[in-house]
């Protein structure tokens, strides 16, 4: 049996500071929870991605709220928004920004485009070519955007929120491994159940004279410098290494199961990590467990992850293949 | 029934030859044979649909039961329509309330498990032939041809089953792929709706095959007919007759010097002796009248008469002895005196008789007492005796997620060694306390852990087990602090800890026989 060995590297937090932000995110939560109906776990992981500076890939058939749960995520807090509906003849400069004569002036000026946000919402990303998608990247993984040669830091904090329709696959362009990868989680919306629904069709159509569930609702409850302290929070949630040990075990099965053709690399692990640390957060504790990474092994994994052909054929799905491979890694006991 | 006017060749045929007649027929008549098919049925099985939503294979089920009704109809139609009788699908309509209750309680008991259906049904609805006189007939025409009409029976169920699983196929693979949907096998089976999809698959498939069954066994029938009562022979005579009848007609009416002269002639010349006449002279010379005659209009009396002459003749009744030379093996007359003197003892037979009737009564006595006991079952009563072993549970683990977890390695006092500890190292304390609840809960209260279950999964798999009782909150606690302690590196309180000990002991009693003897 292991001695205890309290962690060195993790920076303590008051009891105050930690109540805060516990108040804070439900608070962020409360107020998602009223326009969105029904979605609490997809709530979560979003959430759980903007305490952890990641990105979210949201999956989901038209008309669950994908682009409402973003907009309402904007709305909460008081920084910037923009929207990019991706579409085939969309250019990486439409993204990113470029570069313009001034005939006036006669010198080149640099417009910057709609990635430079705090919440950026990439509405059907797979209908956008590859270059289009790629244009992303850089600003996903370095947070800076290059145009005309020259960096521009993005805006801080940045998050990328892209939404994908699993039917209708005609005309669309799959992203690419490297382009997923940059993507914390993959969440997966899902019908409301009938209770739900009710509640929803009631809200929509009470008083309203358009379908559209509108964001009044929400109240700017949180700003853009404070979300940088959740962030540095979250950052700092005490870890065990068994926890560490048990993350890595997980994201190396993938590469050893043979139902994957191919598994997860090392930035699934730190993924894991990083969403395990704000489960934790948002669950209240002041460290991780084992319970957060298990919890949130499946939304970081599923897109990092293929199957083979044969389960592919045996109609075998990801999630599924996920469950057995986590039922079968030992958990941690100290 | 005229067989002159039948609409297909008549010659013999063996049995699968007569099985390909039956499809061809099938295929010609198909509209005609399903629509009366579904005349019939549809409407009770729509019934029974609105009768037992929740049960729809019922109706599939009654469907089936009654197949041997709605294939009367069939076989009349096809019986008709085979010696070209003018009948319509109307008229066979108009009949069938009348034919549909014919013999139905008989057909749907006794008669409704037999293998060769297609084939006894024409005895019965065709040749009205019942009880006794029914059964003989049967024996008779049944002689070679049972099998292939036992094997038709067999090849139309498997040919109703494939399609049933073609049509559920279908409805399966006509489902987007790009739906993604997963749907459990066991719920599948279990719901009503599929239940309802089946139900009208099958109800297809039986539409669908009837008419090929119905009219290969009723092609068998009539084949066999064709063997045993010589149609095809008896419709060559009655072709040399209207052939004969027609030429005389002609000879009558167009009959010209030339080719009276002719026959006149040819009369002639056949009275003259040649070698052939002079073998046949004792024929000849025998019989006043020429036997091989045609005798036009005979009344069936004299048709009769003239037989019974005609085999009386010398030319049936030749006698001949003829004599030649044959070898002999002497091997052969041993082999048959011992034959002869091999024949079984009057007493040994009886016996051999007497244990042949024991086993058989033996073994009926088997069938019914697995009837009884399935009946049982069925009734979720248990017999005692013929219960088989249940499984046994397998044992609990002795050590999981790399902790022991055998009573063996705990010590005797577990508070004591945790007191004793708590000053030295809270966390060895505090692992022991849990090493021991967990030990608790996998052998005392059977609580099915797995390596992969981690700190939480274990307190909420044991609240579904013991349904939130004191003992589960007790446990979360337990493990709240073991958490807190081993994975966020904090402090708990000695209060805390010690009032941990004093419930430990309600709910882990050191002296419960599962954890009685620990060794320290």
């Amino acid at each position: 049996m292991s001695t205890y060995e309290p962690s060195t590297d993790a920076t303590q937090i008051s009891e105050d500071q930690f109540d805060k932000a516990n108040m804070l995110v439900s608070t962020i939560r409360e107020q998602i929870n009223q326009v969105l109906v029904g979605q609490t776990k997809i709530i979560d992981q979003v959430l759980v991605a903007l305490l952890a500076s990641g990105h979210v890939l949201i999956e989901g058939v038209p008309g669950l709220g994908k682009t409402l749960l973003v907009k309402a995520l904007a709305k909460c807090f008081s920084g910037e928004f923009s929207r990019i509906q991706f579409t085939p003849d969309l250019m990486p400069s439409d993204v990113t920004g470029h570069a313009m004569y001034d005939m006036k002036t006669e010198q080149f000026k640099i417009r910057k485009g709609p990635a430079f946000t705090n919440i950026l919402l990439a509405d059907e990303i797979n209908r956008a070519p590859a270059k289009t998608q790629a244009a992303l990247l850089e600003v996903m993984q370095e947070k800076q955007i290059t145009i005309e040669g020259k960096p521009f830091d993005a805006h801080s904090p940045f998050m990328v929120l892209a939404t994908q329709n699993p039917i209708e696959q005609e005309g669309t362009y799959p992203l690419p491994e490297a382009e997923l990868d940059r993507f914390m989680v993959k969440v997966l919306i899902d019908y409301p159940q009938v209770d739900e629904e009710v509640l929803l069709v009631k809200q929509v159509t009470t008083g309203q004279v358009q379908d559209n569930l509108n964001v009044d609702a929400i109240d700017p409850v949180v700003k853009a410098n404070q979300v940088i302290e959740l962030q540095a929070l979250t950052a700092s949630l005490e870890v065990d290494d068994r926890v560490f040990e048990y993350a890595v075990n997980i994201a190396r099965a993938t590469r050893e199961w043979r139902t994957f053709a191919h598994g997860a690399g090392p930035r699934a692990s730190i993924a894991l990590i990083r969403a395990a640390r704000a489960q934790a957060l948002l669950m209240g504790n002041h460290f991780v467990t084992p319970d957060d990474v298990k919890e949130m092994a499946i939304p970081v994994l599923r897109h990092r992850v293929s199957l083979t052909a044969e389960m592919e054929i045996e109609g075998m799905q990801i999630d599924q293949a996920l469950f057995q491979l986590l039922a079968e890694v030992e958990a941690p006991r100290l | 029934m005229d067989i002159t006017q039948v609409s297909a060749k008549i010659r013999p045929r063996n049995h699968y030859e007569a099985i390909d007649l039956g499809t061809v027929m099938a295929r010609h008549w198909l509209v005609a044979l399903c629509g009366l098919w579904v005349c019939a049925s549809l409407p009770i099985f729509l019934l029974l649909q609105l009768l037992f939503p929740e049960s729809p294979y019922i109706s599939a089920l009654v469907i089936w039961w009654l197949k041997p009704i709605f294939e009367s109809l069939q076989l009349h139609y096809a019986s008709e329509k085979l010696f070209a009788t003018n009948v319509t699908f109307k008229n066979i309509l108009l009949q069938a309330p009348k034919r549909l209750w014919r013999d139905m309680l008989i057909k749907l008991t006794i008669r409704r498990p037999s293998l060769s259906r297609s084939f006894d049904l024409s005895v019965g609805e065709l040749e009205n032939l019942k009880g006794v006189q029914r059964n003989k007939r049967l024996n008779v025409l049944q002689r070679s041809a049972s099998s292939a009409a036992i094997w038709l029976t067999i090849v139309g169920i498997t040919i109703e089953q494939i399609l049933i699983v073609a049509f559920c196929s279908l409805a399966w693979m006509l489902i987007p792929p790009q739906l993604d949907i997963y749907i459990d096998f066991w719920d599948l089976i279990t719901n009503a709706k599929v239940h309802q999809i089946l139900s009208w698959c099958w109800y297809l498939a039986m539409a669908l095959v009837a008419p090929f069954y119905l009219a290969s066994g009723f092609s068998l029938y009539i084949n066999r007919r064709t063997i045993l009562e010589g149609w095809d022979i008896e419709l060559s005579f009655k072709d040399m007759v209207s052939r004969a009848k027609k030429e005389q007609h002609h000879v009558r009416l167009n009959l010209s010097p030339v080719i009276f002269f002719t026959i006149a002639l040819l009369a002639f010349a056949s009275t003259l002796p040649t070698n052939l006449y002079a073998n046949a002279t004792e024929y000849t010379s025998s019989n006043d009248e020429n036997l091989g005659e045609l005798v036009p209009d005979l009344t069936p009396e004299a048709a009769q008469k003239r037989m019974i002459f005609i085999m009386e003749s010398d030319v049936f009744n030749d006698i001949r002895v003829t004599e030649n030379w044959k070898f002999i093996d002497q091997d052969s007359e041993k082999d048959e005196d011992e034959d002869e003197e091999s024949e079984m003892p009057e007493w040994l037979a009886e016996l051999i008789n007497f244990l042949a009737q024991g086993v058989e009564v033996l073994l009926w006595g088997v069938v019914i007492i697995c009837v009884i006991f399935i009946a049982l079952r069925l009734r979720g009563i248990e017999v005692p005796f013929l219960e088989a072993k249940k499984y046994a549970t397998a044992p609990p683990p002795s050590s999981l997620f790399g902790l022991e977890l055998s009573q063996d390695s705990l010590p005797d006092d577990i508070i004591g060694t945790a007191r004793k500890w708590w000053r030295k190292s809270p966390r060895q304390a505090y692992s022991l306390l849990y090493r021991a609840a967990l030990s608790d809960l996998v052998h005392a209260e059977s609580l099915a852990l797995q390596g992969s279950h981690t700190e939480g999964e274990c307190v909420r798999l044991f609240k579904q087990l013991s349904q939130h009782n004191s003992k589960s909150q007790f446990f979360q606690v337990l493990t709240d602090q073991w958490v807190m302690l081993a994975y966020g590196h904090q402090r708990v309180s000695h209060k805390q800890f010690e009032a941990l000990c004093v419930e430990w002991i309600q709910f882990f009693p050191t002296n419960t026989p599962d954890i009685g003897a620990k060794k320290g």
